[in-house]
């Protein structure tokens, strides 16, 4: 299945990229596409831990089964105000 | 309800005549503004970046809960993003309501719920360098 992945703030510098279209088997959760993430780029191993998991628009556990046609993110500690 | 993520600055008496309403006795206005020191550090300007559908989302949220919880007429808010000077607004929310209490209390509602949910992030620029502000870590359900 394939997913929507988005990068912002420190995810996106680390990265260097804002958006990521990537193919991951069947019933990838929250964790298991942190480490694909961190396989493609090892810098985000700095950030384990640090990031919420964002599913369509939502706050959501590590443990969210993703769907095909998810947009996901990483949300780094918030700054707004 | 009005709310906005905009790069433009802020128009705050534009807010005002957005939540004008007969029946109200109040108006509580609060903006957040770019101070030009962090923890005594100089600081030259910064900028907001965002997730922009989600922050557009969660102000929803938080603007649906806090007309649920409190008795206000009205309420308008915008977050400017990208390039802040010192001195400028970077969120703006005006409340209106037949008394006054409840628009204070509105008021500081939405920015405490704001600085707790909403997916914007600021990076200030120091003299020597730059760096993310790491606010708070948003609680997950």
């Amino acid at each position: 299945m394939k997913i929507k992945i988005l990068f912002f703030a420190i995810y996106k510098e680390i990265t260097g990229t804002a958006k990521l279209e990537l193919e991951v088997p069947e019933k990838t959760d929250g964790l298991k596409l942190q480490e694909i993430l961190e396989q493609k780029f090892p810098d985000l191993i700095k950030l384990r831990g640090v990031g919420k998991l964002a599913v369509n628009l939502d706050y959501s556990p590590m443990e969210t089964v993703l769907e095909d046609g998810d947009e996901v993110t990483f949300i780094a500690p918030v700054s707004g105000g | 309800m009005h709310i906005k993520i905009t790069s433009e600055k802020l128009d705050t008496q534009k807010l005002i005549e957005m939540v004008e309403d007969d029946g109200a006795g109040a108006i509580d206005i609060f903006l957040g503004v770019v101070r030009n020191n962090m923890k005594g550090k100089k600081v030259i300007s910064l900028d907001y970046h965002c997730y922009e559908a989600m922050s557009q989302k969660k102000l929803e949220e938080i603007v649906n809960e806090t007309y649920k919880k409190f008795d206000v007429k009205n309420i308008a808010v915008e977050h400017r993003i990208g390039h802040l000077q010192i001195r400028e607004a970077s969120v703006v929310i005006v409340v209106s309501s037949a008394h006054r209490g409840a628009s204070f209390e509105a008021c500081r509602f939405v920015i405490e719920e704001i600085k707790k949910k909403v997916p914007i992030w600021k990076k200030e620029y120091f003299e020597d360098g730059e760096t993310w502000v790491e606010g708070y870590s948003p609680d997950v359900p």
